[in-house]
């Protein structure tokens, strides 16, 4: 017998905690490679542990917050995980749904399909879950289905899925000031518009963000909204900066810890950035912030930051020490050996810098882009800092030497322990009105690119992996596979290097 | 008009009235339109209510330059068929709600636009 009314859900590649390492979630924006789909699956997404309800333990931190508005205001109301939404099915009226990356049109997720030419399992994971029998029962029901999330716009593009699975409404941007009157409205059949698309001066103010009801994937907290820095490629800069309170930071690590994620990851465009003046950090409320934190997890805890800026890690060391100071006395500890964080690069070249990302190097000049990027990564590799670097191929007036300068400082970052993706450029944020790079305007310097990241990311993997990755006794099994996976990764890419090399010459 | 809150109150009404297919010229011109209204007026909200017989959601293909050009705006989408008392009801609770109306309309559609231009609306032939 069900209970809720209203079931918040997404496909197992979103609800998983891809065994307390949300790196490997990053597998799930690519096709199966030489491993079954099943076993990929496994590696990057688990299932995650349900109640009886088949209410995850852990769920994506965007549900959350929307679970959390809705039960806030009165609403029955509760994320279930996609294999047990049919407990669910004589009471549920509404299904929302939420997803990063619905349709593999966002970065990484477009570029893999590029360039193998196959979709991503991300993308076949969510069409599995709309077609369902259960979903496709429920929408027979007279179930309303309404989809939100960071990936809302990629509906645009498919609207013969929107037809096909009957999707109510579509929400983008932050819904925490509308979800409440929609759902409302939609409980009470009343005509829903299609597309919501919500702008920055509609954003919740911090009072309207509630704290979330249980826990978040592998701990995961935000600290603040919005970003100062206005790069072009970017939407999340266009909303308003909004620093989210200490007390109520740790009122959300207090909620997953009592639902038993022990770890935290501190999400922000620019952790470094939190209670910063303009875009020069501010060490007291980075320092009080972590000194709470520690508070909270202890020694053992596991530790994240979501994203840093490269500018942000460069002037906070140079200015303040404070790179190594949080290192040093708060974050490192017998069983926190290194810290993870999303850094990008996105080019070297300085030109297109000033031209796209004016303020992503302030406060130095754009034109000292490249030997930012350098020291940054310098600093983080002397203090066990860990980055997941990205960078852009194909922005719209990219020149060959755009390129060329971007290669060069692939070059100079070798020695630093780090993993560099390079991404097609996805039409987003001012830009979203220019052309997809796909892999038919690749030229040979953006290949000379792709091969100076893969060579350094397969040799830097290895390193972290026999270092500080998966060493717990449980995940051998996935070390094991990923052991393959790199394995097969450096000797497939190496053999198709060589062709290209051999074609390039010609 | 139930409005969805606050996204839809204090908004632009632009009524998208069609039988054949605006080009995108006619769209971007529409949506220069709308951008110096908002500019004059200092709103900060669109709700379109787009009349057709695209169906629905195709009808968005329509509007998708304008919702992935937008950044600034929160933007409302509301979709009907193409009748004629459906779009006289749905501008008449507009107008009586004190809204901004714009109406661009297919100029073909010449008993809509007759009935349209006796009230008085901001209308644009498109």
């Amino acid at each position: 017998m069900g209970f809720y009314e209203i079931v918040i859900s997404t496909d197992r590649t979103m609800m998983s905690n891809h065994h307390g390492k949300e790196f490997l979630g990053f597998l799930a924006t690519g096709p199966p490679f030489k491993i079954p789909e099943k076993i990929w699956m496994w590696i990057a997404a688990p299932k995650v542990k349900v109640d009886e309800h088949g209410r995850p333990v852990e769920a994506p931190y965007g549900l959350r917050k929307i679970e959390a508005k809705l039960i806030d205001a009165g609403f029955k109301a509760s994320i279930i995980d996609p294999d047990h939404i049919g407990k669910h099915l004589d009471t549920m009226k509404l299904l929302l749904i939420g997803h990063h990356d619905y349709f593999s049109y966002g970065p990484p997720s477009s570029e893999w399909w590029s360039i193998t030419g196959r979709e991503p399992v991300n993308r076949v994971s969510f069409r599995r879950f709309m077609e369902n029998p259960v979903v496709r029962k429920a929408k027979e029901k007279g179930v309303k289905i309404i989809a939100g999330g960071p990936a809302a716009w990629q509906w645009l593009w498919e609207l013969d899925y929107w037809k096909k699975w009957g999707v109510d409404t579509v929400v983008e941007g932050e819904a925490e000031r509308i979800i409440v009157d929609l759902v409302d409205k939609a409980l009470n059949n009343e005509p829903l518009p299609q597309y919501i698309y919500i702008g920055p001066h509609d954003t919740p103010s911090i009072e309207e963000i509630p704290v979330i009801k249980a826990a978040s994937v592998n701990g995961l907290v935000e600290i603040m909204r919005g970003c100062p820095r206005g790069c072009r490629f970017c939407s999340v800069t266009y909303r308003p900066l909004r620093f989210i309170p200490i007390d109520k930071i740790i009122e959300e690590i207090r909620v997953n810890l009592k639902y038993g994620v022990k770890g935290v990851i501190l999400h922000s465009e620019d952790v470094l950035l939190y209670g910063a003046d303009g875009v020069r950090v501010k060490p007291e409320p980075v320092i009080k912030l972590h000194e709470a934190v520690m508070k909270e997890i202890g020694e053992t805890g596991g530790f994240a930051w979501s994203h840093a800026s490269l500018t942000c890690i460069k002037y906070a060391e140079n200015e303040y020490k404070l790179v190594s100071k949080l290192m040093n006395d708060y974050i490192k500890s017998s069983h926190r050996k290194y810290l993870g964080v999303e850094v990008g690069i996105e080019t070297g070249s300085p030109r297109l810098a000033r031209k796209i990302m004016y303020a992503k190097s302030a406060p130095y000049p754009p034109e000292q882009w490249p030997s930012i990027v350098e020291e940054a990564f310098s600093i983080m590799h002397e203090n066990n800092i860990v980055p997941a670097a990205t960078l852009i191929l194909g922005f719209p007036d990219e020149t060959i030497d755009d390129v060329v300068k971007t290669a060069e400082l692939i070059d100079r970052l070798k020695p630093y322990r780090s993993i560099i993706v390079p991404m097609f450029f996805v039409p987003m944020g001012v830009l979203k009105n220019n052309k997809w790079f796909l892999r038919e305007r690749l030229s040979l310097e953006h290949i000379d690119v792709l091969i100076k990241c893969f060579r350094h990311t397969v040799y830097w993997a290895e390193d972290i992996m026999n270092k500080f990755y998966l060493h717990e006794w449980y995940l051998f099994p996935v070390r094991f596979f990923l052991r393959i996976f790199i394995w097969l990764a450096k000797r497939e890419g190496e053999k198709t290097i060589r062709k290209l090399e051999y074609s390039m010459k010609k | 008009m139930n409005l969805l809150k606050p996204v839809e109150e204090n908004a632009l009404f632009v009524f998208l009235i069609y039988r054949s297919l605006p080009n995108s010229n006619t769209i971007n011109d529409i949506f220069r339109r709308i951008n110096s209204i908002l500019i004059k007026t200092g709103l900060r909200r669109i709700v379109f209510y787009v009349y057709s017989n695209d169906g629905n959601p195709y009808y968005l293909s329509i509007l998708r330059d304008i919702l992935q050009n937008n950044i600034l705006y929160s933007i409302v989408t509301r979709y009907y068929e193409l009748s004629l008392d459906e779009i006289i009801k749905t501008v008449d609770k507009a107008y009586s709600s004190g809204s901004k109306i714009i109406v661009f309309i297919d100029k073909n559609l010449n008993n809509i636009v007759d009935q349209l231009i006796e009230k008085e609306l901001n209308i644009v032939l498109i």
